[in-house]
């Protein structure tokens, strides 16, 4: 523990004085967020939106009451904010006004929207795309002809007592094309006279009424920004037009929305800036800690090697666990001040921005918006073991570097997946869930995402902090354990200048394939395990919800078996057959005896009911069941669902599948080198991490550690695949019990029920406690493993 | 106090090429006596010292060190070993004086011993003009001094120096001798790897002259010359490596003719049998 804290103390001591690191850690984030926030404030006031630029054709078609223009451009009232009216061009066709001087541009424009509006009228939408996009032209409005003369026409009628409401359908033959065609002022002309008196409103329903229409490009930007202005502007002017023809027609003006009233916005600006804020924590937080953890890690390890002081430093008589933990610790500090050096000063920026904005409420907003000193406690405890697990994995991926370069390229991939992981986190749509809680950065970043998300932010991360933590704790100590082998082992602390060749890497891993797996080996495999399982649940697609609940329990089945096969059961085989010599020895696979068996069946019935009994005592830990995994449950007590089904997918697949990988591969490269604790406790805590739910990964890893020890004390994998194989039966068995026949005597005599559900009586947990013993004491007086004196000492020869 | 017994060493490059840096190396050395490894560079001195520092693990063969064995009690060897390379660096951002201290602290010695020990060194080496400049800053003597220091720190019985004098210049490297040979008046074991005869025939009490990880011959310089009937050292040197160079190569042709040979017959069986 001395030796720990003096490297750590040197450590320190020496980025300390490193110029480049403390600009780093330091002063980095204490200017750049302030230089940054003035930036963007300069920017905003600098910042002008371009005007974009509408035709409009047929400004004499549209009627004076109410005028959608005013001296030649939009009326101002149109707009939703007065200082709106600047970001919009209006060329109309209307005739220029006396003292403007001829535009060539204009008549340039309005030629090219004429034509434009006619090759659509003629061609569609395709020729007319090409004219629009050629000209340049960002939005069209089209104003048919009549159009104003019609509308004045129908409110006359409407003020008539008794009036219909249906419009007039269009009185002349003219088509929309000729319309267009004819000039303003024709237009103007020929408009026909209202006369109310003569023609009385004839329904005429299916008729066009000929509207105003906007033209534009969806596909350009430029139009798209012009359009969606302008139809803001001419959607407030129909709300004016359509209020005039209530008015006339004697009915209420809130009639042009009759159902939906104003929304109900209760946000205040400054809050919605603080929630923005709040949002960019996890990102801020993950990308500094590594940022943090970066440069220290490549100068602890290869800038040690390069300036030759590692052959010093291990030359002492301390362990290597000593040093990495010292140089870990070292590189945590860094990585943890820099994150929250980061996060004050961002904090201390926004709310300088913040306090700029004028405005009552924002105090309040703020307050109320910003994290309270227990969810920032949680925030800096889940910081921990982010840079936790970035600290550990720099120091082991610069073990491979020799010198500060090297280990700038070695590092790289880690700050990109870092920094996808943190974007991963900040989109809208990724919640926490059970099987995010438990991925390293990913679990604790969206954690902190959901604190951050409101005052309800603590319970709704409250149930998830538990798996969140010991996730994020076995990956650090993974990856801590990683670096000190790494240390330990030779050829990366004296690396000659190899030319790293994969092929003949590649034939050399072949060739050198031993009859056990090797640790690294293990490592790899659980890896690839891991990354078919995440395809497995990302591609897994849920059962649509018009199936009956029997067809969804059903397909599920079906789906997990499928997943139990093709992603665990078969890649670990292929892995055992490309790493081992033999597979069949490394995976243990051989006949043990009867008794070895029996003892595998005694001990799932001697653990089941314990295993029932703690997780009944734990049961407020957990939280609740997740609804693939319930709808599961349901199918496996659906009297419906084919018994064969159930056991093939519940009891035989995963005994079989999930065996061969964690009892076969894993376990036989974890405990390589003689070190069988090392492989049974691992292996256990990879088996409980592949299960995702809290609960299963409790059951799975205590389960995990009773598999790992039966296998390596009988020499085979068999007993291992009949407890695993019994145990689920009885979760079957215990499942059905519980539901359909609670109250049957056997049930009664089993099972007592009390607010936390099911648990087992205290005869049950006498007799399986004396089922375990008496398991344990068989096994210890069965021979040893038989498998280490049949398999061949002779190295293979290559 | 040394005594290593068929020391071997096997390196494997990543395309899988075993490559010997050591072949079976065995020396013992007593105590307050000076041992000299001789060799060219890449003959295998630093590999086989660096064994013994417990740095790197032998592949075959066993080697003690005050008793303790440098694979199972590594930690005891190396709290009984004081140890310096010419790539055994020191801190940039330490000071000499910062640097022995942590050392010392690291080697467990208690800080009432510890400060007078360092009093004297830094007096014996000479060092205490530049005991607050910055590692960055020291020349190559200095560092070595300080480097020196530091392997002295906790009193070793057993002190190792690989090639210790390379990059010095005369004055410097002449003190570093004097240095060692304190170190054996005061009774420690001192292994030493050198590529320079001169030095050998200084100080060493015994030598091993080491060509392509095997020890080709080892004695005193006197009983060497005379075994070998050659009075000139470096020419004894130069025979020996030359002889065995000879040997080897020999011995490679020899296998080469062989494999030829074979490859004859085979082509002969095969005229034969279209004939």
């Amino acid at each position: 523990m001395k030796g720990v804290w003096q490297v750590f103390y040197r450590e320190l001591r020496d980025q300390l004085r490193d110029r480049r690191t403390l600009f780093m850690a330091v002063v980095l984030p204490v200017l750049l967020y302030p230089a940054l926030g003035l930036g963007a404030l300069q920017m905003a006031l600098l910042y002008r939106e371009k005007p974009r630029t509408v035709v409009l054709l047929g400004s004499g078609n549209l009627p004076a009451d109410p005028p959608l223009l005013e001296n030649g451009t939009f009326a101002p009232r149109w707009f939703d904010l007065p200082t709106d009216a600047g970001r919009l061009q209006l060329v109309t066709d209307a005739p220029p006004a006396p003292g403007e001087p001829a535009h060539g541009r204009r008549e340039e424009l309005l030629d090219a929207a004429r034509r434009v509006w006619e090759s659509y009228q003629a061609e569609g939408g395709a020729a007319a795309g090409q004219a629009f996009d050629l000209a340049e032209l960002e939005a069209v409005i089209v104003v048919p002809d009549g159009f104003g003369a019609r509308l004045d026409q129908v409110r006359a009628r409407l003020r008539q007592p008794g009036a219909g409401v249906n419009p007039p359908a269009e009185t002349s033959s003219q088509s929309p094309a000729e319309a267009s065609q004819s000039t303003p002022a024709e237009g103007a002309d020929e408009r026909p006279q209202p006369d109310a008196t003569t023609s009385p409103p004839v329904p005429e329903s299916g008729a066009e009424w000929p509207r105003v229409r906007i033209v534009y490009n969806k596909a350009r930007d430029q139009s798209v920004s012009a359009w969606s202005r302008s139809a803001n502007v001419l959607e407030n002017w129909q709300g004016a037009v359509l209020a005039g023809l209530l008015a006339d027609g004697r009915l209420d003006r809130q009639f042009a929305q009759p159902a939906i009233g104003p929304d109900v916005d209760l946000s205040i600006p400054a809050e919605v800036s603080a929630n923005q804020f709040t949002r960019l924590v996890p990102l801020v937080l993950v990308l500094m800690s590594l940022t943090g953890a970066f440069y220290p890690a490549i100068d602890l390890v290869a800038g040690e090697r390069e300036r030759g002081t590692m052959e010093t430093l291990l030359i002492l008589p301390i362990s290597r666990l000593q040093i990495v933990l010292g140089k870990f610790a070292a590189v945590l500090c860094f990585s943890l001040v820099t994150a929250l050096l980061n996060l004050l000063s961002v904090g201390f920026t926004s709310r300088q921005i913040l306090s700029s904005i004028p405005g009552r409420e924002q105090a309040t907003a703020l307050a109320m918006s910003l994290p309270g000193p227990g969810s920032v406690a949680l925030l800096v405890v889940l910081l921990l073991p982010v840079a936790g697990l970035f600290s550990a994995l720099s120091l082991a991926l610069s073990c491979f570097a020799r010198s500060n370069k090297e280990g700038q390229y070695y590092l790289s991939p880690l700050l990109m997946v870092g920094m996808g992981l943190g974007f991963y986190c900040l989109s809208p749509g990724v919640e926490l869930s059970p099987q995010l809680a438990i991925l390293p950065i990913i679990g604790p970043s969206l954690m902190m995402k959901t604190l951050l998300s409101g005052p309800a932010g603590f319970e709704a991360v409250r149930g998830y902090l538990p798996s969140v933590l010991l996730s994020s704790l076995l990956y650090t100590g993974l990856a801590v354990w990683w670096g000190c082998e790494l240390f330990k082992g030779e050829a990366v602390l004296f690396r000659d200048s190899d030319r790293f060749e994969p092929r003949a890497w590649l034939r050399q891993q072949w060739r050198t394939r031993g009859w056990h797996a090797t640790l690294s080996q293990a490592v790899a495999g659980f890896a690839v395990l891991m990354l078919l399982r995440f395809f497995g649940i990302v591609g897994a697609t849920a059962p649509s919800s018009d199936l009956s609940a029997t067809e969804r329990g059903m397909s599920l089945l079906k789906q997990t078996a499928g997943q139990q096969v093709w992603l665990l059961g078969l890649p670990a085989l292929v892995l055992a057959g490309l790493c081992l010599r033999r597979p069949a020895i490394g995976l243990r696979w051989c006949w043990p005896g009867w008794k070895p068996l029996a003892v595998g069946a005694l001990l799932a019935v001697g653990l089941f009911p314990l295993l029932v009994w703690l997780q009944h005592r734990l049961s407020w830990f957990f939280a609740n069941t997740p609804e693939t995994a319930r709808d599961l449950g349901q199918a496996l007590l659906d009297p419906a669902v084919p018994l064969w089904q159930v056991i093939g997918t519940i009891v035989l697949a995963p005994a079989i599948c999930e065996e061969l990988a964690f009892r076969g591969l894993l376990l036989d490269g974890l405990s390589s080198q003689g070190r069988a604790w090392r492989g049974v406790i691992i292996s256990a805590l990879m088996f409980g991490a592949s299960h995702m739910i809290p609960q299963q990964v409790f059951n799975a890893t205590l389960l995990g550690l009773a598999l790992g020890w039966l296998t390596l004390r009988t020499g085979s994998l068999l007993p291992a695949m009949v407890m695993h194989a019994c145990n689920n039966a009885l979760a079957i068995l215990f499942a059905r019990l519980t539901t359909h026949s609670s109250d049957s005597k056997i049930a009664g005599w089993l099972l007592q029920t009390d607010v936390s559900g099911p648990g087992p009586t205290l005869p049950l947990l006498c007799a399986a406690i004396a089922c375990c013993a008496g398991g344990y004491f068989w096994l210890s007086r069965l021979p040893g493993p038989v498998a280490a004196s049949e398999e061949p000492s002779s190295q293979p020869n290559s | 106090m040394i005594s290593a017994q068929g020391l071997t060493k096997h390196y494997e490059n990543l395309s899988g090429d075993p490559f010997v840096a050591v072949d079976g190396v065995s020396f013992e050395v007593a105590r307050g006596e000076i041992f000299g490894l001789l060799g060219a560079n890449g003959a295998g001195k630093t590999t086989c010292l660096r064994m013994l520092g417990t740095v790197l693990q032998p592949t075959a063969g066993t080697a003690t060190i005050a008793g303790f064995d440098v694979v199972t009690q590594a930690a005891e060897v190396r709290a009984h070993i004081g140890y310096m390379s010419g790539n055994t660096g020191i801190y940039d951002r330490m000071t000499p004086w910062e640097f022995v201290e942590y050392y010392g602290r690291l080697h467990g010695v208690p800080r009432a011993t510890l400060r007078p020990r360092m009093e004297s060194l830094f007096e014996r080496l000479q060092m205490n003009d530049f005991r607050k400049t910055p590692g960055a800053q020291l020349s190559t003597g200095m560092r070595q001094k300080t480097s020196i220091a530091r392997a002295l720190v906790h009193d070793p019985p057993v002190v190792i120096f690989d090639e210790p004098t390379s990059g010095l210049d005369v004055l410097v490297a002449r003190s570093l001798l004097g240095i060692i040979a304190d170190l054996r008046r005061e009774g420690r074991s001192v292994v030493f790897s050198t590529h320079i005869m001169s030095e050998v025939k200084r100080l060493c009490d015994r030598v091993a002259i080491v060509h392509r990880g095997r020890v080709l011959a080892a004695g005193t310089v006197a009983d060497l010359t005379r075994e070998h009937g050659q009075p000139d050292f470096e020419e004894l040197f130069f025979e020996l490596v030359s002889g065995s160079e000879r040997a080897s190569g020999s011995q490679r042709a020899a296998g080469s003719a062989t494999a030829d040979g074979v490859l004859a017959n085979s082509s002969a069986t095969g005229s034969e049998t279209l004939a």
